[in-house]
Parts: structure tokens; C-alpha cells; sequence
């Protein structure tokens, strides 16, 4: 286990929730889970955030969200990508993307 | 998510508050748990395994605070609770509450009143298609400045035929012919018109037709065309109404058309016509064909008729101006006779309506604007010294974690409240004043009768109110979100203001009073204009005078007529109580009918163009005695002159001046002159008069001559010995015994007469008047507020200057120093600005100049007045202090 963790750049949150959610919709645990496990926990959201976002996310339209059955058989709030939020991740990714080209040739030239 | 879903789940986050916190709170939990079991599953203890959930998780509250604010409604959520929270605040403090909401309320109120008037009356809707295209033709005189409203009727057809820049041009004349249906005979307003009118303000009959060419020649059957109103009234709007006949004067007239419903034309302040009244402006009950009458009327001197045309499409009013110009020119070469010094002018109908109105309104416009930012100033300074009391309330807000932002939401929530709980007064004042306005106001000020509060002045004054509320609320509460929350709640109970909201106080109060000067000069200048026009010395003394306005059938002869009159006078003169009574044919300020003619002293033969113009006026029996009007020199008619060919006239002093310049008047008497109608019989001058305000009291006298004869359309003038009221129903007594033959049109007191003639200024001057005391009332609270405010705050400093001797009066005068220099520097900066705005007032005023230079030291002595008196208080109690309750005073 990796032990040196990253903070989240500003806003890339939306981005890694929207890339989650693209596969499955998940609870907001699964979800803080899965950022984590892909990442092999260097990234560590700071998971009382994840929910400010989500909700955030929400109200935007790019997620959905229903009651519906975790695992163990709890009631749990399943969140899933909406059209909108498809697109926004592609806009997102493309955002993504450039910025790390252009950090990339900062730091290469120095 | 769709619109209606978003929609529907906005609503729910609104009003279903509850179940959604506690779904948040479920999905929190249920996170909680199952990272504690992920916790326990790689070896931690039960309870170790919460706690670091727990601490993975966060600040739970703050969390959940987060996400309520990103449900949307955050904010919408807030500004009901900041609507409750400053209601509650404005209950707290009645008091501070009444002052500002009933400040507001004037503000808007008054400005809800200017609005509606100015609504009502400038941008009133003429009734015309187009009505931006209707013009008048004028005619310019060059020499004697005096621009003439009527052509003639040659004027008239040249001018159709030749001109490019109107699609259509119409002659009309007002007349009012005596209607006689049979059992009674009435008088109708008329107009006499040539049957382009119709096309000219582009009207179409609502039954029959309106008149064409062939009516108004001089062998065509006579018609007439009926206004919708009278065909309701008296021909019950019936169809059957076509081929009636109507007897007016000795003719009878076929029944045409009936012209469209509420059709107003002449509006306004119309043109005075040429045959003895006013065009009577409004509806008028018919039209007659305006005919080609042979003789005189051909004349191209004789200018008795107002012309109206059209504008082509693309033409502007300064190319008919350039075109009239130039026809003019060549007229007046064509025919120096009449046509020399003249030329023709367009000038606008809705111009021609509103014209004089304009000005006063936009006086007011301007004032009522100052009272509103009086009202803002007042308000912002009470919150600023408000927001000084709060300070801990904000440090502790600020302390606890609010925003800025949230703490300038609540203020300006507070603000907003009593702004528009003062605009909702307002707007009710503005109704009650609209409505006096409407009862009360001038007659002479066009559609005044027609104003009132509708949606758009209710919308104007809801709009002002959030103006307001931006105004007076804004920089207060960025100044109150600024406060340091440390210091504040270090520096304990005794909060004092600090310099720079002192400085910025200071700072709206000279800027209150400098706009209170402003207004209180205006105010002042046309009061005391208006003081001066009573005052005139018009030449006549109309108290005591009734003013009796009749008509007699026409009889078969001129005699005839005069021997009428001469009856009439002879039964008012016997009357008790009658000290002397007279006729004239138009009298003074009525605007009706006098003729104007260039005259020519025997033996100094002049040409045309340097005679004198002298103004005609029949009178009959004593109406200089009834009018009291003074003979300078030589003696009045004698009543035998009536039937004698003598020619003798009495002139006043300004046409003895201009006809016999540099003479005595003593030696005038006796010599002759001729005037230009008829200049082969000379006329004796056998009196001088003083000279009469006769058009407006604004105006200086005209020359003017007085002919001998008892004319039809006469007035009579009535001397009493006591009270002008008190005789009216003898007179009309007496009048009605003459029978049918003769009909009595009005009969008033003479003052009624002058007074109507300046009830507009009347109404500007008690506006702006009262709404310069009242401005006066608000600053003085405003004043009084800021002062007693800060001598609460400097209760500790005064303790310790009390303490260390300084006296009663040093203290005292400490804080009138103040207050007189706050209004020193309010004045002056006021002073500048009256000078500076000068010119806008200086059309309403009358022999007096914007900058008279008492006026404005006495409105300057009014202001300190008042600031000392509504400091004074407040620097009583500061000199009362008492230093050892004051430095115990936290």
C-alpha cells in the first residue's frame, strides 16, 4: 500500500466520480471505494466531500440517483450517469487531457 | 434530468425539508458503517474502526451544511430566513422602523404622483394616427414678434396648392351657433371645417359620410356631420339620424354623418379663431362645411382661420420648415402689401398640446427626484448609525462562521423589506394625491382629468422601492460586512464609530441639505413669482366684478342689437347694489376674440410696414367705471355716441406712446388717426386709459384701442357694491327676464377669471412648495437622528470633558459647531447647484431672477434654522451629561 498520499486537484473530483460512475452506478461508499482502489489509494477523497459533490453533480443533471438495495440487503442511494453527464465527462476528459500536455511540456523544458 | 423533473424535485428540496435531510442522513450513515466493517475487516477493534471512519469521514455537520447548499435551494432557503429574520428586526425597533418606512413612503409617493401625471399628460396617446405628422401652420411676424396662429383663407389655398411637404392641409374656424330644436335653443361647439380635415387626421365616419369638395361651395346644400356623442344623446343613436334636419342660426342643415366615437380635436391649448371665441378644445358636438364664402374672406389680410396639415412620409418638420420659408419669402415679395414681415412656420401638435405643460412637469420631474434621494440619504445615514449599534451582532455573525456575502444578503433583505413595505404606503398616498390632483388641479392642463395609478405606476413605484432599497441599503451593509470580528468583540460594549463613517455621515448630511436648498430656492423663487403676479398692477380691479358672458339672437339690424343692449344695461345698472355696468366684446384674460390694426396719424404719414399695430375692442356704456380701469386724460363715451356717426376712440397708454411718441398726453385729446380696415374716415381720440394686462397677466399690456359700439357675442361687466357672489342670482334673474331672445352662457366673479388664468402655476408652485416643506421635515429628522446618534456615542468623551471642566455651553457649542459646519458646507454646495440649475426655473418664474439674491439668503437662514433646530436637542443632552454616571456609562 502506497503510503504518500496526493490531494485532489480543484475540481477533478466531479471528473473521477462522473469516470466511476460511467461503468455502474454506485453508492456514494462504493464510489470513495473504487476512486480508491483504482488509484491503489493515492488518491484519498476526503470522503465527507464526496457528498457535497455528489449532491453538487446532482443538481446539475449529469448524475441521477434512486433508492435501491445494497449487498448486505441495506437500503442504499445508487447513483448513475445521466446523457448530460456522458457528454460532461467527455468534455471533462478533453479538459483532462490538455492540461496534462501542457503541464507536461512545462515541466519537460525546464 | 427533465424540466419538470428538476422542477419537481426543486419543489421537494423547498417544502420537503425534512424527508430530504433525512435520506441524507441515512445515506451519511450507511456509509459510516459499512467503512467501519471495511475497518474491522483489516484488524481494527470495533470501536477504533468508528472513530476512523468517522475521522475519514469529516466534520459531519458541516458536510450536510455543504450539501443543502448544493441542493439549489440554499439560497432561496436563506432569503426566507433573512425575510423573517429583518421582519423580526423591524418590529424590534418601531420606532426606527415607522421614520424609515414613512420616509420611503413619501419618497415613492411622491414621485408615484409626478409619475402618473406626467404619464397621463406627456405621454398620452393624441387619438391620431400618426399624430407625430400633424402640424400647424403659423404665420412669424418679424416686426412685432407676435406670432399670429390663424392665415387666411387665400393664405390657405395658396399654400395647398403649392406646398410638397404636406399630404393634406385643413382650414377650421370654432363658431357656436345656436341650435334650435324646437322646444329649446342651445349652444353647440362647432368647427367649421374644409372637408380635408378628415383625411388630415385620417378619421372615418362611424355612419354615413363626412363632407366632400362639392359641400362646401357656396350653392350647396347645406349639410352638417354630428359627433358620436351628441347622436347618443339626442338621437338616440339611431341610424334614422341620416337626412334629419337641424336648425342652427336661421338655416336648416341635412344631417350627413356621425363622426367616430370620443374624437377629440382641437386638444389642448387650441388656437383662438377668428370669429369672437376660442376654439373650445375637445369634442365638439358638430361639424359644418368650412364654406367658400365670396367677399371679404377672400381677402388675403384677413386672417381668421388655425390650419392643420399632415407631413408626407419622409418629410421632417425642418424641411415644411424650409419650404415655408421659402414660399413665404416669395409671397412676401409678391404682395408687400400684406405679406410683408411675414412668414409661415411649422410648429408640432403634440408640441402645440403639451408645449407649457411640459416644462412646469419636468420642474417637477426634477424635484421629486431630489425628495427621493433625500429620502435614500436619510435612510442610509439612520442604517449606517444603526449598523454602529449592531456592530457586536455582526462580529459575532462573522465570528460563528457567516460570509460576507451572507451578512450583505441579510442587510440588504432588511432594506428591502422597508423599502417595499414603504412603497406599498406610497403608492396608497399616491392614489389619494392623484386623486385630489384629478378633483383640484388646473383645468387648463391638458387630460389632468385623466390621470390616475394604474399597473404601470404601481410597477414603477415597485421598481423605485428596489431601487431604493439598493440605494439606501447597499453601502451600509458592505461597510457593516467589513467589520474586524476580533475587534469588535474585543473593544467590549462601548462601541464608538470610527472616523471614516463619522467623515461619511457628515458627508450625506451636507449632501441632504445641499439638495434640500436646491429645493427650498425653487420653491421659494415661485412662490415669491407668484406673490408678484397677484400683486401686478393688471389696470383693472376684478374684485367685486361679475363677468356675465351672453349672445342675443341675431336681430334684423344693428340698431336693432345695440337698442337690446342698451335695455339689458339700463335694467342691470338700476339693480341695487350695482355701482356701474358695461360691455365689451372680449374681456381681459379670456383670450377671446380682440382684432389687431395698423394705424396712421393724420399728417404723419408712414409706411406700412413702421405703423403702429394697435389692438381693437368694442365696449358699450360704463365699462371702464365697472372694470376699473382709471382715465389718464380727457373723458369716457357718452352713451348718445352709440347712435351719432361720430367717430371718437379712447386709447390706453401704450398706443398713445406708440402713436404719438414723446407727446404729452394732455395734448394728445382731440387729435385723429385712421386704421388700416378703413382709411378714410379718421377717429378722434377722445381719452386716455391705463394700460390692461389683457392675454396673459404674464404679458406685458398692448396697445390698444377702445371703439363704441354694444357688438353681439357681448360681455358684460358688472360692478357690485358688495360682494360678486351675492349678486350672481339677481343677475341672472334679470337676464332671464330679456326671454329667449338672449342666452346666457356663464356668469361668474371676475376673480374666478384671473385665477383660472394661473391655476397651472398655482398647482406647480403648491406642489413643489409642499414638497420642499416636507423634504425639509425628512432632512430635519435625518439631521436630528445622525446628531443624536453620535452624542450617545461620545456620552463617555463628554463625561471626561465634563470631568476636566469644560462648561455647559463649551459642550454645547461643541456639537452646534458641528452642525453648522456640516451646513455651511451643505449650503454652499447647495447655493452652487441652484445657480447652476437656474435655467431650467427661470421659464416658470415671473420678474424675478433664479439667483435673487435675498431669496437665497433667507432659504439659506431657513436651512440653518432649521439644522440648528433639530440639532439642538441631541447637544443639550450631551451638555447635560453627567461625568460620573457617564464614566460608569458602558
Amino acid at each position: 500500500m502506497n503510503t504518500q498520499k496526493t490531494e485532489l486537484l480543484q475540481g477533478t473530483l466531479d471528473m473521477l466520480i462522473l469516470k466511476v460512475l460511467k461503468r455502474e452506478s454506485m453508492h456514494g461508499f462504493g464510489i470513495a471505494q473504487t476512486i480508491g482502489q483504482l488509484s491503489d489509494d493515492v488518491l484519498s477523497v476526503g470522503e465527507g466531500s464526496l457528498y457535497p459533490a455528489l449532491y453538487r453533480l446532482q443538481d446539475q443533471g449529469w448524475i441521477d440517483s434512486e433508492w435501491g438495495q445494497s449487498e448486505n440487503n441495506r437500503r442504499a442511494k445508487y447513483y448513475k450517469l445521466t446523457k448530460a453527464g456522458r457528454r460532461q465527462l467527455e468534455v471533462e476528459n478533453e479538459g483532462w487531457n490538455r492540461l496534462c500536455l501542457a503541464i507536461r511540456q512545462v515541466m519537460q523544458s525546464a | 434530468m427533465s424540466i419538470w423533473r428538476e422542477f419537481r424535485a426543486r419543489l421537494r428540496s423547498l417544502f420537503r425539508k425534512e424527508e430530504l435531510d433525512a435520506e441524507m442522513e441515512e445515506e451519511m450513515r450507511l456509509h459510516i458503517e459499512l467503512r467501519t466493517r471495511e475497518n474491522i475487516k483489516s484488524g481494527m477493534l470495533p470501536e477504533e474502526a468508528r472513530y476512523a471512519a468517522l475521522r475519514r469521514f469529516g466534520p459531519g455537520e458541516s458536510i450536510k451544511e455543504r450539501c443543502r447548499d448544493q441542493r439549489g435551494v440554499g439560497m432561496i432557503e436563506n432569503l426566507v430566513r433573512d425575510l423573517c429574520h429583518a421582519a423580526r428586526m423591524l418590529r424590534k425597533n418601531p420606532g426606527f422602523s415607522a421614520i424609515a418606512i414613512l420616509t420611503v413612503a413619501f419618497g415613492i409617493g411622491a414621485n408615484s404622483v409626478v409619475f402618473s401625471v406626467v404619464k397621463g399628460v406627456l405621454f398620452r396617446p393624441l387619438g391620431f394616427e400618426e399624430a407625430e405628422k400633424l402640424i400647424w401652420v403659423r404665420i412669424a411676424n418679424r416686426e412685432t414678434k407676435i406670432p399670429e396662429q390663424r392665415l387666411s383663407r387665400t393664405d390657405f389655398m395658396d399654400l395647398a396648392a403649392e406646398t410638397k411637404s404636406f399630404d393634406s392641409l385643413a382650414a377650421l374656424n370654432a363658431t357656436s351657433p345656436i341650435w334650435d330644436s324646437g322646444d329649446r335653443a342651445e349652444r353647440l361647439a362647432a368647427l367649421s371645417v374644409t372637408p380635408s380635415l378628415a383625411e388630415v387626421l385620417r378619421i372615418r365616419p362611424v355612419l354615413g359620410r363626412l363632407f366632400v369638395p362639392a359641400d362646401a361651395t357656396t350653392s350647396a346644400e347645406r349639410v352638417i356631420v354630428i359627433s358620436h356623442e351628441l347622436w347618443q344623446a339626442r338621437f338616440s343613436g339611431s341610424p334614422a339620424v341620416l337626412g334629419q334636419s337641424m336648425r342652427l342660426r336661421e338655416h336648416l342643415y341635412t344631417v350627413i354623418g356621425v363622426l367616430p366615437a370620443g374624437l377629440e380635436f382641437p386638444l389642448g391649448r387650441a388656437p383662438s379663431s377668428g370669429n369672437g371665441s376660442v376654439v373650445k378644445t375637445g369634442i365638439q358636438d358638430v361639424w359644418l362645411p368650412l364654406s367658400a364664402d365670396p367677399g371679404t374672406e377672400r381677402a388675403r389680410g384677413a386672417r381668421m382661420f388655425p390650419v392643420i396639415g399632415r407631413l408626407k412620409s419622409g418629410v421632417s418638420l425642418d424641411m415644411a420648415k424650409a419650404e415655408l420659408a421659402t414660399l413665404a419669402k416669395r409671397w412676401e415679395e409678391e404682395f408687400p402689401e400684406t405679406n410683408r414681415g411675414l412668414s409661415f412656420e411649422p410648429f408640432g401638435f403634440r408640441e402645440d398640446v403639451l408645449g407649457r405643460t411640459r416644462a412646469g412637469l419636468y420642474v417637477l420631474a426634477v424635484a421629486v427626484g431630489a425628495v427621493l434621494l433625500i429620502c435614500c440619504v436619510n435612510l442610509a445615514n439612520l442604517l449606517l448609525a444603526r449598523g454602529v449599534a449592531r456592530e457586536r451582532e455582526f462580529a459575532v455573525r462573522l465570528a460563528l462562521g457567516a460570509g460576507r456575502g451572507r451578512i450583505v444578503q441579510a442587510l440588504m433583505m432588511e432594506s428591502l423589506l422597508l423599502s417595499l413595505v414603504g412603497g406599498a404606503l406610497g403608492l396608497a398616498l399616491a392614489a389619494v394625491a392623484v386623486n385630489v390632483i384629478r378633483i383640484q388641479g388646473p383645468a387648463d392642463v391638458p387630460f389632468l382629468r385623466e390621470v390616475k395609478v394604474d399597473g404601470l405606476v404601481a410597477g414603477f413605484s415597485a421598481a423605485l422601492s428596489v431601487l431604493t432599497a439598493l440605494l439606501f441599503g447597499f453601502f451600509p451593509s458592505l461597510w457593516q460586512s467589513n467589520t474586524e470580528a476580533g475587534n469588535a468583540l474585543r473593544s467590549g460594549t462601548r462601541l464608538t464609530a470610527g472616523n471614516h463613517i463619522r467623515a461619511w455621515q457628515r458627508g450625506l448630511l451636507a449632501g441632504q441639505i445641499a439638495v434640500v436648498f436646491v429645493l427650498l430656492t425653487a420653491a421659494g423663487l415661485l412662490l415669491e413669482s407668484f406673490r408678484r403676479l397677484m400683486n401686478l398692477d393688471v389696470g383693472y380691479n376684478a374684485e367685486s366684478v361679475v363677468a356675465i358672458d351672453l349672445n342675443v339672437w341675431p336681430l334684423p339690424s344693428n340698431d336693432d342689437n345695440a337698442r337690446l343692449y342698451q335695455a339689458m344695461h339700463k335694467e342691470v345698472a338700476a339693480l341695487p347694489g350695482v355701482k356701474a355696468a358695461g360691455v365689451i366684446s372680449s374681456l381681459p384674460l379670456t383670450g377671446k376674440w380682440t382684432f389687431n390694426e395698423k394705424a396712421q396719424v393724420l399728417g404723419h404719414p408712414l409706411p406700412e410696414s413702421e405703423r403702429p399695430s394697435l389692438a381693437g375692442t368694442f365696449i358699450a356704456f360704463d365699462y371702464f367705471q365697472a372694470m376699473g380701469i382709471p382715465l389718464i386724460e380727457g373723458r369716457y363715451f357718452r352713451d348718445e355716441e352709440i347712435w351719432s356717426r361720430d367717430q371718437v376712440i379712447i386709447i390706453n397708454e401704450s398706443a398713445a406712446a406708440a402713436l404719438f411718441p414723446g407727446e404729452k398726453t394732455s395734448a394728445i385729446l382731440g387729435k385723429r388717426f385712421a386704421v388700416g380696415s378703413n382709411p378714410e374716415r379718421s377717429l378722434e381720440v377722445i381719452g386716455v386709459v391705463k394700460d390692461t394686462r389683457d392675454v396673459r397677466l404674464e404679458e406685458r399690456p398692448q396697445a390698444r384701442m377702445y371703439w363704441l359700439w354694444p357688438s353681439g357675442g357681448a360681455q358684460f361687466v358688472v360692478r357690485t357694491a358688495s360682494h360678486a357672489h351675492a349678486m350672481i342670482p339677481l343677475l341672472r334673474d334679470v337676464i332671464k327676464g330679456f326671454g329667449p331672445r338672449v342666452i346666457l352662457y356663464d356668469i361668474k366673479p371676475m376673480t374666478d377669471i384671473v385665477s383660472g388664468t394661473v391655476a397651472e402655476r398655482r398647482f406647480l408652485t403648491m406642489m413643489l412648495v409642499a414638497y420642499a416643506a416636507v423634504t425639509l421635515g425628512i432632512a430635519s429628522v435625518g439631521i436630528f437622528g445622525v446628531v443624536a446618534y453620535q452624542v450617545a456615542q461620545r456620552t463617555h468623551e463628554f463625561g471626561i470633558r465634563l470631568a476636566l471642566g469644560a462648561t455647559f455651553a463649551g459642550v454645547l457649542h461643541l456639537v452646534l459647531a458641528q452642525a453648522v459646519r456640516i451646513t455651511t458646507v451643505g449650503v454652499a454646495i447647495g447655493l452652487f447647484l441652484s445657480l447652476g440649475s437656474a435655467r431650467l426655473l427661470s421659464s416658470q418664474l415671473f420678474d424675478l431672477s433664479p439667483s435673487d439674491p435675498l431669496l437665497l439668503g433667507l432659504m439659506g437662514m431657513l436651512v440653518f434654522c432649521a439644522a440648528l433646530s433639530a440639532s439642538f436637542l441631541p447637544a443639550l443632552r450631551a451638555a447635560k451629561t453627567e461625568p460620573n454616571v457617564a464614566l460608569r456609562y458602558d
